[in-house]
């Protein structure tokens, strides 16, 4: 049944990363990809016109319906704007936030006793990282304290400034010995505009289209396949260790199978447990890698924090410069922080914001907008908080599905008393620095905020053995020798910064593992007396 | 009528009601007579808020303008019908009020017409006038706010090679003592 060498479920930077680079080590490969989304034009000019006139994206369509997901813990999970089912997945829609994890963010059982160890330290992935900055044209710098062990490996592209609305913020993160940095962001070109960018019309941002566009337009892969709206339903199982394909439904309702040697499920941290639990066959009743009942299972994304602040007077006319933060700091996503949720502190993008075409509509003239635009100011310090998995918080196959022909999906997530605690007391560190800036606190917007699960993490954790998670340090499932899970459902730990950059150097990896590669580990520097080093 | 009623604006032909939806048309290009009409009233959006920075009328927005008009035509769901609605809603306006009169009473008077035009006028406000806001703040528009605070950049905001020459942002350069050597 071997048609392919490879079929890979899933069309994001996954996807795009390992078929990339199987392609460079061999552009005959024979490479299947399956995306159950559509493709969606990107840099289309009416588009983003569209984009600008009603704010409604090209992909929107793309993503999870209101009826089409439940969440039944007593935390409400957040799946609103989440994803992008399509070619380039979720790529589409990123803010291109591209952080390294932390070398204690590998060993967060040992150092706090709970959530998990990763199967490998921070070094067996330092190398894929500097890869991963290259691929995705990631702009940062390497001064923070926080960079301290990464000193060999410059950013490929100098940073973005801080912006003058960053100011204030600045000056009160210095007080409260808040360290401030510059956020590393992935863009592939010099931003010629902002404010769009979750549609750039220039193709400015990095997605994973444009990975998949280039390897798709090589004349050389003559046998890479990239097929959208092609559900995949089932993996094939031919004995417990063994698979041999996938059946999948196309647009039209037809059903087809097709074979490969390996298959690599890239579908996220939402789907890819699915499709395991909904690969049943007699060598695996409940469902591939799902013998210990761990698929599914310690499911975790970030909490948000908002701390909102506003203070009369704007004859400055501060307004949004970029659509992404420029400050950041990562104080709080230290190991001192660890055991009680690390927190990584970043400054609302998209406000102060002032819409003058919003007044020009409303019919105000010259005069009234400047009185209003120059009359009162917001700021809003935003974090993303560390929670660590827990056995009973799991995703399972919701009744019914969607546009595509995917499951709905089922969440239950209970945080505890302890946790919201730890949350709130975060929460405190924000509202000093907004009150430092002088600015009253909006008690209202000033929250602690649902999981959101766009960064969801844990769903088939990467472990040692089978009964402490679902894949192997080497991303293959567990008992099986030929089917892989690329994902971020394979983080033990989900750390408080976005899981994209990590996603992409594994995924590095794991081409080097299916090349029969050496993989290239790093050796652990000597540390450097710094502020970071001592704590 | 009662005295709290709004005075009626425009004559028969901007007061005949229509369905709210886009006016229906098949996509094609917009014809040239239509063009000079509607490139009068997005370069009044500019001569009535006074919303250009250095520049004496819109005319360096006009490739912008003109991209936006052209695809809004010529790909599905085209605007056509709304661009000739718009013509004849000018045409009659400026027939009662004068030229400046028919701006004045579309940009200040008619009211924001978000959503669910019911009559010709009402359309062309929606599907025309407020659209053109929208282009004519994110062609730079809005650098002509604030005075010399003003912004540099805004949601949307093209630079392209013609502002080259201007910083994209306003940075922030933290005082050299909490500067930290690369």
């Amino acid at each position: 049944m071997s048609e392919h060498e490879y079929i890979l479920v899933g069309a994001g930077v996954a996807a795009a990363t390992v078929a990339r680079k199987l392609l460079e080590a061999n552009p005959s490969t024979s490479i299947l990809i399956l995306e159950a989304g559509p493709e969606v034009t990107e840099r289309n000019r009416r588009g983003w016109w569209n984009y600008i006139i009603d704010g409604i994206k090209p992909y929107d369509f793309a993503r999870d319906k209101k009826n089409e997901y439940e969440t039944i813990g007593k935390t409400f999970w957040d799946f609103n704007d989440n994803r992008v089912m399509a070619y380039g997945g979720s790529t589409l829609h990123w803010g291109g936030w591209s952080l390294r994890l932390q070398p204690e963010d590998f060993h967060m059982r040992d150092n706090t006793g709970e959530g998990a160890n990763w199967p490998f330290d921070y070094w067996a992935l330092h190398n894929y990282y500097h890869q991963a900055e290259y691929q995705l044209s990631v702009c940062g710098q390497l001064s923070e304290s926080w960079n301290s062990h990464r000193r060999d490996q410059e950013y490929p592209v100098p940073v973005f400034q801080w912006a003058i609305p960053d100011s204030e913020m600045y000056h009160a993160f210095t007080d409260l010995s808040i360290e401030p940095g510059l956020m590393p962001i992935a863009r592939y070109r010099k931003c010629m505009m902002t404010g769009t960018c979750k549609y750039c019309p220039l193709g400015g941002r990095f997605t994973a289209q444009h990975l998949l566009d280039e390897i798709r337009n090589d004349p050389r892969h003559k046998d890479l396949r990239i097929s959208c709206r092609a559900t995949v339903r089932k993996i094939l199982a031919e004995s417990k260790s063994r698979v041999s394909g996938v059946e999948y439904i196309d647009k039209d309702g037809q059903v087809h199978t097709a074979g490969a040697s390996k298959i690599i499920v890239c579908s996220g941290a939402y789907e890819s447990p699915k499709l395991l639990m909904l690969s049943t066959s007699s060598f695996w009743p409940s469902g591939i890698g799902n013998q210990n009942d761990l698929v599914g299972r310690f499911i975790v994304s970030h909490s948000m924090l908002f701390a909102r602040g506003r203070r009369e007077g704007n004859a400055e006319c501060w307004l949004q410069e970029y659509d992404f933060p420029t400050i950041m700091s990562r104080t709080y996503d230290s190991p001192a922080y660890q055991r009680e949720g690390k927190l990584f502190l970043f400054r609302n993008r998209a406000i102060p914001k002032f819409d003058f075409a919003e007044m020009m509509i409303q019919g105000r003239r010259k005069d009234e907008i400047e009185r209003l635009l120059a009359g009162s100011r917001e700021m809003e310090l935003q974090g993303f908080l560390e929670e660590k998995g827990r056995f009973d918080d799991r995703l399972t196959l919701g009744d019914g599905r969607n546009q595509f022909g995917l499951p709905f999906t089922r969440v239950s997530f209970n945080r505890p008393p302890e946790v919201q605690a730890q949350a709130h007391n975060r929460l405190g560190l924000m509202q000093a620095v907004i009150e430092r800036m002088n600015y009253t606190v909006d008690r209202q917007l000033t929250k602690v905020d649902n999981p959101g699960g766009h960064h969801t993490t844990g769903t088939c954790r990467m472990s040692r053995s089978a009964t402490d998670g679902v894949v192997d340090p080497d991303l293959r499932v567990h008992d099986t020798d030929n089917l892989y899970v690329c994902s971020n459902a394979v983080f033990p730990t989900g750390s408080a910064v976005n899981p994209t950059l990590t996603l992409t150097a594994l995924s590095l990896r794991l081409a080097d593992h299916l090349l029969g590669r050496p993989y290239e580990a790093a050796r652990q520097p000597a540390p450097l007396q710094t502020s970071r080093a001592k704590s | 009528v009662t005295s709290a009623d709004p005075p009626t604006i425009g004559g028969p032909y901007c007061l005949e009601q229509v369905d709210a939806g886009l006016l229906q048309a098949n996509p094609g290009p917009l014809p040239e007579s239509h063009r000079e009409s509607l490139w009068k009233l997005f370069s009044a959006i500019g001569t009535s808020w006074k919303n250009l920075y250095r520049a004496r009328d819109s005319s360096g927005m006009r490739c912008t303008w003109f991209e936006f008009v052209t695809l809004l035509a010529e790909e599905p769901p085209s605007y056509l019908a709304e661009y000739e609605n718009a013509v004849k809603v000018l045409a009659e306006l400026t027939q009662l009020y004068q030229e400046d009169g028919a701006y004045e009473k579309l940009f200040f008077e008619v009211g924001p017409v978000k959503s669910q035009p019911k009559t010709r006028l009402e359309h062309c406000k929606c599907y025309v006038v407020n659209e053109f806001i929208k282009v004519q703040i994110v062609s730079s528009g809005f650098r002509g706010f604030g005075g010399e605070n003003r912004a540099m950049n805004y949601n949307g905001f093209l630079r392209g090679t013609r502002y080259n020459r201007i910083e994209g942002v306003r940075e922030f350069k933290p005082p050299a003592r909490h500067r930290k050597p690369r």
